[in-house]
């Protein structure tokens, strides 16, 4: 027997039952498994940030606070600025400057961000300062930190890690908890990040600079401001827990040519100036 | 056209679809009101804000910079505004209280006023102690909290 085979409706049929599976299947699927991942990072963020700040608190329980002032209110409010726009969404970012001479910046998991007052007085501009923040920020939303401690299982969530523990009020669950951020503070003050992600947060640096219409060349001149700066140590921690400057230097020389930004971007030296005097 | 073609064709135009529909890739808005600009510059005029969330289609891209379309309106967004997977809600509010250490000194509080009632001024010595034991300063922590700037007024400030 013959039948007849008509091109057109067989696709418009095809079309017809196929149109609802992915829209109720597929999209549904995708729905509910977003909505199950956002339940378990959500169990990891609230860790990460509890984990955060028992690391700033022992942060400033070591390095002296800068008091309230012109130049604290003005680093606030610069990375107040640069986590609007580039932030990760479910973090409140703080800011604060240590009343240290030693040239350096930190990065707590959880969004609390210092930078010592040394590192500002050996700054020329505002873009330089935003630079650094930005390098931290960096730090911070690539969860450097949290990576480094193997906090993170297999599952890529570090709740089974080790939020199945801490997440108890038992005594021994917080002294878990302590000593991981004692590991920590060390890694950020004697050890250092692995040099890729260091590298891996100089280049989103200077892709935010570059998104606020930044001069990121300067924040370039200032690490290479800071060679000298380390000869007479000053910048003993960055030393100790960075890759060479000159290798970030040319690395960050590389990415800047591949962007090829156009010139005459604000530096904003007169604001920053005014700020660092008024300290 | 030969049967087995067609078939061939219908089986090829519906995986497109699947695969079009059902397993591209979302890109979504992270930060609210998010600046939607006429030029990949953060100098040229701002066209639309955008709110959180938001599910956006990427036209092209320009280096740091991605051009996209979100209902009718289209504009230049820095890439890093941009991720692959919607924004989570905000979980270290200064509102919501995630401050474990307040917690601790309320009971270290009742331990001591349990074992020397009445002693005024034992209690912030005490508690004084151990946080000098532990080496971390949460009064630090929270006057660097209380310090923080609104996202507006730092967005202001970047934009002079």
């Amino acid at each position: 027997m013959k039948t007849n085979f008509h091109p057109l409706r067989a696709f418009t049929l095809w079309v017809c039952l196929l149109l609802p599976l992915p829209l109720l299947g597929a999209q549904d699927f995708k729905r509910r498994a977003y909505q199950e991942s956002q339940k378990v990072s959500s169990k990891d963020i609230a860790l990460e940030i509890e984990f955060g700040k028992k690391l700033a608190a022992k942060i400033i329980g070591s390095n002296k606070l800068l008091a309230p002032g012109p130049l604290t209110q003005y680093v606030a409010t610069l990375g107040a600025g640069l986590a609007a726009y580039f932030g990760r969404p479910e973090l409140q970012y703080y800011f604060a400057v240590l009343d240290q001479k030693d040239i350096n910046a930190y990065a707590c998991p959880g969004g609390y961000i210092f930078v010592t007052q040394g590192a500002i007085q050996a700054m020329q501009n505002e873009a330089q300062l935003l630079g650094v923040l930005a390098h931290e920020l960096a730090h911070v939303n690539q969860k450097h930190v949290v990576k480094a401690l193997k906090l993170k299982s297999a599952d890529q969530s570090i709740t089974s890690g080790f939020a199945a523990i801490i997440g108890g009020s038992s005594s021994s669950a917080k002294v878990i908890l302590d000593q991981l951020s004692d590991k920590a503070y060390r890694l950020l003050f004697e050890e250092g990040l692995n040099h890729r992600d260091e590298y891996e947060a100089d280049a989103l640096a200077l892709q935010m600079t570059l998104s606020l219409d930044y001069d990121a060349a300067s924040y370039i001149r200032y690490l290479k401001r800071l060679e000298p700066k380390m000869k007479q140590g000053y910048a003993k921690v960055v030393s100790q827990t960075h890759p060479a400057l000159s290798s970030r230097v040319t690395k960050l020389r590389q990415n800047l040519a591949e962007l090829n930004p156009e010139r005459g971007r604000k530096t904003n030296s007169a604001r920053f100036q005014a700020q660092v005097r008024a300290r | 056209m030969p049967r087995n073609k067609t078939l061939a064709l219908f089986f090829a135009l519906t995986c497109g679809f699947l695969v079009q529909v059902g397993w591209a890739k979302d890109t979504y808005i992270q930060q609210p009101n998010t600046q939607l600009r006429s030029r990949p510059a953060f100098r040229s005029p701002v066209v639309s804000l955008l709110p959180q969330g938001a599910q956006v289609q990427i036209l092209a891209e320009k280096k740091i910079w991605v051009k996209i379309r979100h209902q009718q309106k289209q504009g230049w967004l820095p890439r890093l505004a941009i991720k692959n997977s919607p924004p989570m809600a905000r979980l270290n509010d200064p509102s919501r209280d995630l401050k474990p250490h307040k917690k601790l000194r309320r009971r270290l509080r009742l331990r001591t006023v349990q074992s020397a009632t009445g002693v005024r001024g034992l209690m912030s010595g005490r508690d004084r102690l151990i946080e000098r034991a532990e080496g971390r300063d949460w009064n630090g922590l929270e006057k660097m909290e209380q310090g923080q700037i609104s996202s507006a007024q730092g967005k202001r400030f970047l934009e002079n």
